[in-house]
């Protein structure tokens, strides 16, 4: 009696977590964090409030995430100036490989290490890579779960939507 | 043979050719879909295709009148040509029509135009326009117009007597079609009645002999027989008359005409036994015809010549009474007709009411007198004189609706004008009371303010009222005196102060970013409606300031109207007067005509009669010796 | 803290009553002299106990506006540090003289980590100029605990910096606060954490 009822519990805490990764953020509050960047300094997402901010989960394992990068570094370079900010966010161990594939891929936009996997953690990251959008007033507006060529077309849309607001 | 369909594809086709990315034009007639880009325009249109010409052309003209056609401005001057043209205003037409066909616009569309222009020109007898038209005429013109536009050249040559040219012409026309048929026969009409009958024997006979495949060449190849028959009984060939005559048909409308003249054919040759066949058949017909009437002087005419005297002498009598009778008739006739009944009955009988120039009576109206007139109507002068009633009796009923709308216009612009002098002190008082210009000069030194305080940072500026309360609750403790005493409370109180001050500032700083950009973006909205505000002040100024103007304006153009109206319908009125004396002339003229030849008809049946009396009493006075 | 200031005071008072009664005591062997000398010094003593007195008074009407203050600082302090009774809250504030780039503070209660908190160049300004950051708020039994707080940073010479104290301390009923202030008054160019403690 006891175990059916742990495991009932057990899978549909499964299948719940599962299901939330993607809808229990959107329209939320984005969970504010703080991580060591690429270049030394701390950057917190809370700091960010009034730009729109788009917030990339990466591994250096993750091939979908090679294609991705640059296609985001090119959002990155033409938005910034007008309110667009982009935190990748690393999830490996060793940081030392994710700075070789930053500086493989030449990639000019912050990037947050989070080997402790706290903030990833935080926004229930279950797949490679995870694009979370915020919006200006710091609410979690769009979640993608892995990448697809054809993928940037949406975020570029739903990107310059939120500028505009 | 200008048919109302060919009009509006010809109008279709102008405006196809002008409309941006309209497909290439067909050889055929079929109008092209056109691109409106005009609420205006697609109005008129409208009205174009119900033929209801009147009101497309009123609309063009208050469309060009206030600027309303700039898309289609060109497209709305052709279509205006072509109202005009459908409407009757030729002339307006023509000059337009002139004016707009330059080089830029394509070919065949240009030379249909001239084409269309050169056959009203030539059906209202303008001919040496018409020639001037079929001159301008290009290469572009697609075969069957062509072919037509020959025909046209043939008819103009013929009406100008040239009919050399006319001949030569026909000789140098390739293919037989039903163009080339009409001109034929034409030409041949033409040639006998200028007395050349050798030649318009040959090219009467080559028709009679065709083999029709519509009504319409049917009827020419009767016409044709008809006119060489006659051509060749007048020219004393009787013999060689009875054969083109025979070839009319019985049940056709010629008939009559052909058995007349056949019987005359036979009487020429003294065949009189003969000559009372066909007469006797047409005796029967419609007395109405003069061909029947004819035959009922040449029937005792023919008995006379058999020696058939008495019999003679009861078909005079007979004709002479008939005569009579038929000429009472004509006589109640031309009573009803001067009376002006008959024709504003035949104007209530149209049940479209619609104008234009190819509008033609569908049936006859009821009454005696319709089979008169049957023979009118086929006339051209009656046609048109009949068309220019219909349109001025629409005018009389457009006018007397347009005076009583001046009415309800008057009513609506003091309704207007007391509410807008209602409502007027009361937007003044509440756009002086929003200091507009104040605002915006706030909102700016507000932009600068905040640039400032973004420049130096300066968190506690955006500190909301509590937070900036206990600021200055926290600094002015700080500033108590006893805090400075060397001893450890004062120290520890000191540190306390710190530290509450200290919280406070962090929690400013932290907000400081967020803040500033939702006072910015507040800020941006309140530009916006600011802007919105100032625009629509503007609006409002400026409409005060037009409106009174405006009132004016309407005033004097609906008032003004009134009489004008006025003047229109009474001038309309006496046209219509005009035009009914008009055809009522020539419907009398005709019925007269009429009276007139069974007059001569009655008076020969006299003398005829007088004559056989006269023989027979010198027979009976000799019988008697 | 109203009741340290009370013993203080007590103990202020006795103290200044203490003062004054041995003068009387004290007689001379040499008459005149003595007297002479023992009435100068009834003068001097005279009039170092007005000045005393005076001096006194002062005190005890700063403490009073001291106290008075303390009156408005605890209204002030419920509104901007509202601690609930039971929990402890613990502040981070910097007071340096070189300049000195504050990365990262963590805390550990009994041994369990409780806080890493790390500051952006925007955040470690801000204590630079004076504001307190609140890092955490505790819920601790009454009792003793222990409290280590390590900092990192960097200093002028961008050399990397790492510094850790150590603080027992009890709870007992009410609220406390423990101010970690990170300061180099002690050692130059060298900061380390100074706590402070109240409740």
């Amino acid at each position: 009696m006891k175990i059916r009822n742990l495991l009932a519990g057990f899978v549909f805490s499964v299948f719940a977590a599962s299901s939330l990764a993607s809808s229990g953020l959107t329209g939320q509050p984005a969970p504010d964090f703080a991580l060591k960047s690429s270049t030394g300094a701390n950057l917190r997402l809370s700091e960010y409030r009034g730009d729109v901010v788009m917030i990339n989960f990466w591994a250096t394992w993750c091939g979908p995430c090679r294609q991705e990068m640059p296609l985001l570094d090119e959002l990155y370079s033409r938005y910034q100036r007008v309110g667009f900010n982009l935190l990748g966010v690393n999830i490996d161990d060793d940081s030392n490989r994710a700075m070789a594939m930053i500086n493989e891929l030449g990639v000019s936009f912050p990037v947050l290490f989070d080997a402790s996997k706290e903030v990833s953690r935080l926004y229930q990251v279950d797949a490679m890579p995870v694009t979370v959008i915020v919006d200006r007033e710091g609410n979690v507006r769009h979640v993608h779960q892995g990448y697809k060529p054809g993928y940037e077309q949406k975020y570029l849309d739903q990107v310059r939507a939120l500028l505009r607001e | 043979m200008v048919t109302r369909r060919a009009i509006i594809v010809c109008c279709c086709l102008i405006l196809a050719s002008l409309a941006p990315g309209s497909p290439a034009l067909a050889g055929k007639d079929d109008p092209a879909p056109i691109v409106v880009k005009e609420a205006h325009y697609g109005e008129i249109l409208f009205y174009f295709f119900q033929e209801d010409y009147f009101p497309a052309i009123v609309r063009v003209l208050a469309a060009q009148d206030q600027g309303r056609l700039e898309e289609h401005a060109a497209e709305a001057e052709l279509l205006k040509g072509g109202l005009y043209l459908s409407y009757g205003h030729h002339l307006e037409a023509a000059d337009i029509f002139e004016r707009l066909l330059a080089d830029n616009v394509n070919p065949e569309v240009r030379d249909r135009t001239w084409f269309f222009l050169a056959k009203i020109w030539r059906q209202r007898g303008y001919l040496d326009k018409a020639q001037q038209a079929l001159d301008n005429i290009g290469d572009g013109l697609p075969k069957d117009i062509r072919r037509e536009a020959t025909m046209l050249q043939a008819q103009l040559l013929i009406d100008g007597g040239k009919y050399d040219a006319a001949i030569a012409l026909l000789q140098d026309w390739k293919g037989k079609t039903e163009w080339s048929r009409y001109a034929q026969f034409n030409l041949g009409v033409a040639l006998v009645r200028s007395g050349r009958v050798g030649e318009a024997k040959k090219i009467l006979e080559e028709l009679g002999d065709i083999d029709p495949w519509n009504d319409e060449l049917t009827s020419l190849r009767d016409k044709a027989n008809l006119a060489l028959g006659y051509a060749l009984l007048q020219s004393g060939q009787p013999h060689a008359a009875k054969e083109p005559l025979q070839r009319v048909r019985l049940e056709g409308p010629f008939s009559n005409k052909a058995l007349l003249g056949v019987g005359w054919a036979d009487a020429e040759l003294d065949r009189y036994q003969r000559a009372l066949v066909p007469w006797m058949e047409l005796r029967g017909r419609d007395l109405l015809d003069p061909a029947v009437q004819e035959s009922m002087l040449a029937i005792p005419y023919a008995l006379a010549s058999l020696d058939s005297i008495s019999q003679a002498a009861d078909h005079y009598l007979n004709a002479v009474e008939a005569f009579y009778e038929e000429s009472s008739r004509i006589d109640r006739t031309i009573n009803h007709i001067e009376s002006g009944r008959f024709f504003d009955q035949f104007i209530s009988d149209d049940p479209l009411d619609s104008t234009g120039w190819y509008w033609r009576m569908q049936s006859l109206p009821e009454g005696p007198e319709a089979r008169y007139l049957f023979h009118l109507l086929a006339t051209h002068e009656f046609q048109e004189g009949l068309k220019n009633y219909r349109d001025l009796s629409y005018l009389w009923k457009n006018l007397d609706r347009w005076q009583q709308s001046v009415d309800v216009y008057a009513n609506m612009l003091e309704t207007r004008r007391l509410a807008y002098e209602e409502r007027l002190p009361r937007v003044r008082e509440t756009l002086s009371r929003a200091d507009l210009d104040g605002m915006v000069q706030r909102k700016l030194e507000f932009d600068a303010l905040l640039n400032d305080i973004e420049q130096s940072g300066d968190w506690l500026a955006l500190a909301n009222e509590r937070e900036f309360e206990m600021w200055g609750e926290i600094t002015g403790l700080e500033k108590t005196p006893a805090l400075s005493a060397n001893i450890p409370e004062a120290e520890e109180v000191r540190d306390k102060i710190r530290l509450l001050k200290g919280v406070l500032q962090w929690g400013l700083e932290k907000d400081f970013g967020d803040r500033l950009w939702r006072i910015r973006r507040d800020l941006r909205e309140t530009g916006e409606a600011l802007v919105e505000t100032q625009r629509a002040r503007r609006q409002v100024d400026e409409s005060m300031r037009n409106q009174p103007l405006e009132f004016h304006a309407f005033d004097d153009r609906v008032y003004g109207l009134e009489p004008r109206i006025e003047t229109m319908k009474m001038r309309v009125g006496d046209a219509m007067a005009e035009q009914r004396a008009f055809l009522q002339a020539i419907a009398v003229g005709e019925l007269q005509a009429q009276q007139r030849r069974l007059d001569t008809y009655t008076v020969q049946a006299r003398f005829a009669l007088a004559a056989i009396y006269d023989r027979a009493a010198t027979v009976t006075e000799a019988a008697v010796k | 803290m109203s009741r340290k200031l009370l013993t203080s005071l007590a103990a202020g008072l006795a103290l200044a009553f203490a003062v004054t009664v041995p003068a009387q005591e004290a007689a001379s062997p040499d008459a005149d002299a003595a007297r002479a000398a023992s009435m100068a010094r009834d003068a001097e003593d005279a009039a170092s106990r007005d000045q005393f007195r005076q001096l006194d008074q002062d005190v005890q009407s700063l403490k009073k506006e001291v106290l008075d203050l303390n009156r408005d600082l605890f209204l002030l302090e419920e509104e901007l540090l509202f601690p609930a009774n039971s929990q402890v809250a613990f502040f981070i504030s910097m007071d340096v003289g070189e300049y000195f780039k504050l990365d990262s503070v963590s805390l550990k209660i009994n041994g369990k980590e409780v806080a890493n908190y790390l500051y952006t160049d925007r955040e470690a300004g801000s204590l630079l100029r004076g504001g307190v950051h609140r890092v955490h708020m505790a819920n601790l039994k009454t009792g003793d605990h222990e409290l280590v707080a390590i900092f990192t940073g960097q200093g002028p010479h961008t050399r990397d910096y790492r510094r850790g104290a150590t603080l027992n301390f009890s709870k007992g009923i009410g609220a406390k606060y423990v101010e970690l202030e990170i300061t180099d008054r002690v050692k130059k160019q060298q900061p380390e954490f100074v706590i402070k403690e109240w409740e």
